[in-house]
């Protein structure tokens, strides 16, 4: 079976997520089942010409969905990666190749949607003195809110960025085994709704990491401020855990 | 090494990288060096002889540029790792990159039995071992995993840059290689 050329495999990424960089990444995990796959011919046979290559073709559109910078490079760049990682894993019996490779994936992803803005000098000293106001106000309701009763040290670390940004250092305190049980269970209940995950352009550097590792593949830390750090990322996904049925009996 | 043979060899890397290995025919590799098939033949005694030469050569051409980048470099053991990505960029960028002989071989010969498969296979698997051991000097502790990760970026995007030429390939591949090492340090 030619897996790279096949509509089975186009197929099942489809379905591996609601996100289209899952989609993206479900690429390694795919391939990673098929070659664990007993009674299977396995054969990895990659296309030296990719003109109107039917995998090359989906990964740039889910690549653009992403809003990745360059889709079809970043296309290209996975697909070649994906083919590298799978011949290792079946020629050279490294069971980690494909781990590696969607690992290798995800900065791939974060380094694409790092969005670099260039604005006018005058355009960017007026949003300078609005983020310092914004900065100013923030500080200003952190020094009230910690005279205050109602104070939520929950909400400190969103507000707070680290300026070295190393959120992932900031303590290395172990959480305890009843907030990591806890944090995978709401990562286990959001895999069963159905789920807008927020875009990784949209969070600060610091975050991307912990975003990836915890959220999007739910390889929870220890960390007890990576793992604050996820709870609060997790409030900002919004899922629907109506029934498909009875959300269609509803409208 | 006799001038006639490293002509010959050199001529062959040329054609090899523009035009492909298997496409590009004794005959016309003779003609460009201006020589005969009889000398050819007298330096390599086959096709696949010569193909495993230009191979070995241009692996060790690549690899003392980089040992001597790197040895000359006045960076911390630590962050070598991190600046290997910044001299491959400068490479990949110059208007003579023509692409990595090892990468183009595996996928014109993707037969595990073949022997130039087999010595470009090894090739890719020494580059990743060299990128292990910058990654033990930079004090990481799973080296291999992260040389694995590296290396994936490095030959997807040396394959992406191979398909097309200034497609930014190996930027993103740079920009994705802080990243990793960045978290492999933590």
């Amino acid at each position: 079976m030619d897996i790279l050329n096949s509509e089975w495999l186009i197929a099942m990424l489809k379905k591996s997520s609601t996100s289209p960089q899952l989609r993206l990444l479900s690429l390694f995990d795919v391939l990673n089942d098929w070659l664990d796959a007993p009674h299977v011919t396995k054969k990895i046979t990659p296309n030296l010409s990719q003109d109107e290559h039917p995998l090359v073709q989906y990964l740039t559109i889910e690549a653009a969905k992403a809003g990745v910078a360059m889709p079809e490079l970043l296309a290209n760049q996975l697909y070649f990666m994906a083919i590298a990682a799978a011949q290792e894993k079946l020629h050279h019996h490294n069971p980690a190749s494909l781990s590696h490779a969607k690992n290798a994936a995800i900065a791939l992803i974060a380094a694409q949607t790092e969005r670099t803005i260039h604005m006018p000098r005058r355009v960017a000293y007026a949003v300078a003195a609005s983020a310092l106001i914004i900065i100013g106000s923030l500080l200003g309701y952190q020094f009230w809110g910690m005279h205050n009763p109602i104070y939520h040290p929950d909400v400190q670390l969103l507000t707070t960025t680290p300026t070295n940004g190393m959120v992932a250092d900031a303590s290395n305190i172990a959480a305890s085994p009843t907030q990591t049980a806890a944090l995978f269970a709401r990562i286990e209940q959001m895999r069963k709704g159905d789920c807008q995950l927020i875009e990784a352009l949209q969070l600060p550097d610091s975050y991307k990491k912990v975003y990836f590792e915890n959220v999007v593949l739910g390889q929870i830390s220890t960390n007890r401020d990576d793992q604050k750090l996820t709870n609060q990322l997790l409030d900002m996904v919004k899922c629907n855990y109506t029934p498909m049925l009875m959300a269609n009996s509803k409208s | 090494m006799s001038v006639l043979r490293e002509k010959i060899l050199s001529t062959a890397t040329d054609l090899f990288q523009t035009r492909g290995i298997n496409s590009t025919g004794v005959d016309t590799i003779v003609a460009v060096a201006g020589t005969t098939k009889m000398t050819l033949y007298k330096y390599f005694r086959t096709k696949e002889e010569l193909i495993l030469e230009v191979l070995r050569k241009s692996q060790a051409d690549f690899q003392n540029w980089l040992d001597n980048k790197l040895n000359t470099s006045s960076q911390q053991p630590a962050d070598k790792i991190q600046q290997l990505f910044d001299f491959i960029e400068e490479w990949v960028n110059s208007p003579s990159f023509l692409g990595m002989g090892f990468i183009k071989a595996s996928a014109e010969f993707p037969d595990e039995q073949n022997p130039i498969h087999q010595l470009s296979s090894e090739q890719s698997k020494n580059f990743r071992l060299y990128i292990a051991q910058l990654a033990s000097q930079a004090n990481i502790k799973d080296a291999q995993g992260l040389a694995l990760q590296l290396s994936l970026l490095f030959e997807g995007a040396v394959q992406a840059e191979q398909m097309k030429r200034g497609s930014g390939a190996i930027k993103y591949a740079k920009q994705a290689a802080k990243i990793l090492i960045d978290g492999a340090r933590k």
